[in-house]
């Protein structure tokens, strides 16, 4: 039995993932440049989240290394039902398998498993890349946003030998690969900051990428239409009202920030229209 | 059983795997950290020479570069038969296959050697995939036969239309190119001889160009090391490969059997490569050795 606190981490996933489909497909369809934009705002937005977690982690004092970026996320929330056993984690070396995806269970749902497989090709390479400063290898030889696949196969390698000088005091303990144990520092009660934080850097990606670019409302409305049915759809399944605070919670689009885009603006609005808040 | 020319292409690949090996071990044996650091720059330059060449011989034979061509269209080797692939995709935008059994990291372990093969895995498919397409290639080995825990290698290698630039899409994709021929490529298939003597080459020259650009006090000192311990196990594979195939070992046999040309000078790479005085280096300090051990002259 989930908790509610896992049912709002998990809502709050699926309402970026519904986010990240509404904006992909109104770039595929209207967009002149089509898909060649959409990777360049996936990238964009992966460069965020790793540059990011980059300074996080300087500021906390801690190594820029593979085995922080995955324990110690500041701006990445594991959703609970992420199942993704991992071959090998070490400062130099991560290797996990993906069994089970939510983002990838998402774009199935929404039909969106072609923007969902652009996303997957895209992201982990760029976030993992700003946050090593381009030095780490990010392989993804197989994903759960591609029909044929069972599974996705992330491994990323950062080398102490491909760093140059200055690797210890920045990176990492040693030389060889250490095998410490290493724990997870994350809790449930961060869920909602990190969400609110991705998809305003996921909204921010995509309106920087042309600011001439004139979203087609139709698209844009069926994409928060969506959004909105999910929600609703959750605040009935939760026995919750659909009100403010149901959306504050559950909600990874923040419906109480007034200062950010004119894209979000817009895509506040509509949601808080369809809702009839 | 593997026929006569079968076993010719196995010595082959095994004596370049071996040969790459063992100049890797001496040099991090010999620098430790740093020598580590030089094997990896040395092999992403020679992946890159490896990507830059093919796609050069490529746009000579107006074929379209990209990934149905770099995997599919005049390889620089023949085939190994030991190789064992699940082909499980290929088209002009990816490439997806499953290596079973690599012939590579099985040698590779026989020598003790296997860290130095993740080395050659992490280090050259991405040097000389990327370099192929322009640093456009997006090179995805997420298992790796060299990984202890992986059970077979795991290669997705992408060139999305979508991030080609306009200027480059018609030389990358018939699509786009409306006066676009396709041509008629004939040819068997690729010569051994030259094709692993060429890759033992440049292996070496870029080992040889790291060491001296990183170390340059050690660097004639410690290559000198790496090709007499190479020498000397070349002398003991070939002795080893002519009693099993019941043949005399001379010159013709070490020709067939080994990579480099037996007349360095039949060797027609090195006008291309021709600093540091690798070429001497080699001959003095590999050949020289090895003819001796073997009675050749």
């Amino acid at each position: 039995m989930n908790r509610i606190f896992e049912l709002e981490a998990q809502n709050l996933q699926d309402t970026w993932s519904i986010l990240y489909l509404s904006l992909a497909k109104a770039v595929l369809q209207a967009h002149s440049n089509g898909e060649a934009a959409l990777r360049t705002v996936v990238r964009r937005y992966g460069a965020y989240i790793g540059t990011a977690e980059r300074k996080a982690h300087q500021k906390g004092g801690h190594k820029i290394n593979l085995a922080n970026f995955y324990m110690i996320p500041h701006y990445r929330f594991y959703d609970p039902r992420l199942c993704a056993p991992q071959q090998q984690l070490n400062e130099q070396v991560a290797l996990f398998n993906v069994i089970r995806c939510p983002f990838a269970r998402m774009m199935k749902l929404y039909d969106g498993e072609a923007a969902g497989k652009v996303f997957c090709e895209e992201y982990s390479a760029a976030c993992i890349g700003a946050y090593t400063e381009n030095i780490a290898q990010v392989n993804l030889s197989e994903v759960l946003t591609e029909p044929r696949d069972t599974h996705c196969r992330i491994a990323s390698y950062y080398r102490p030998g491909n760093f140059g000088d200055g690797w210890q005091e920045a990176a990492f303990d040693s030389f060889a690969e250490d095998t410490n144990a290493l724990e997870l520092r994350q809790e449930l009660g961060q869920a909602k900051a990190i969400w609110n934080q991705s998809a305003d850097y996921l909204v921010r990606a995509f309106s920087e990428y042309d600011t001439a670019f004139e979203w087609p409302e139709e698209v844009l409305s069926e994409g928060i239409q969506q959004l909105a049915s999910f929600l609703s759809m959750r605040a009935a399944s939760m026995e919750q009202p659909m009100d403010l605070g149901f959306l504050a919670r559950n909600c990874a689009l923040n419906v109480s920030d007034t200062e950010t885009s004119a894209l979000s603006k817009e895509l506040r609005q509509l949601l808080l229209e369809i809702l009839k808040l | 059983m593997y026929s006569e020319q079968q076993l010719e292409v196995i010595h082959l690949q095994d004596s370049y795997t071996i040969m790459y090996a063992l100049l890797a071990r001496q040099i991090i044996n010999a620098l430790g950290e740093v020598g580590d650091s030089i094997v990896r720059e040395a092999t992403r330059r020679y992946g890159k020479d490896r990507g830059r060449k093919r796609r050069q011989k490529h746009l000579e034979l107006n074929v379209k570069i990209n990934m149905h061509s770099l995997f599919a269209v005049c390889s620089d080797l023949p085939s190994d038969p030991r190789f064992r692939r699940d082909r499980l995709m290929l088209t002009e935008e990816e490439r997806n296959s499953h290596t079973l059994i690599c012939p590579m990291a099985q040698v590779w372990e026989e020598y003790g050697a296997k860290k130095i093969g993740r080395i050659y895995c992490e280090e050259f498919h991405r040097a000389c995939y990327q370099e192929y397409a322009y640093g456009l290639t997006q090179v995805n080995l997420a298992r790796t036969l060299t990984e202890d825990g992986d059970e077979y290698c795991d290669f997705h290698v992408v060139l999305r239309k979508a991030n080609v630039p306009s200027d480059l899409k018609p030389q990358c994709f018939a699509e786009c190119d409306s006066s676009y021929e396709k041509p008629n490529i004939s040819g068997g298939a690729a010569d051994g001889k030259s094709g692993f003597s060429s890759l033992c080459d440049r292996v070496y020259y870029y080992m040889l160009e790291v060491l001296l650009e990183r170390c340059p006090e050690q660097a004639i000192s410690i290559m000198t090391d790496a090709l007499h311990i190479w020498a000397q196990d070349t002398a003991e594979r070939l002795r080893q490969q002519a009693k099993e195939l019941n043949q005399p070992i001379d010159i013709s046999f070490a020709d067939r059997h080994f990579p480099l040309y037996m007349n360095i000078d039949e060797d027609t790479l090195w006008p291309e490569y021709p600093n540091y005085g690798a070429k001497e280096l080699l001959k003095q300090e590999f050949y020289n050795p090895l003819f001796k051990k073997l009675s050749l002259d």
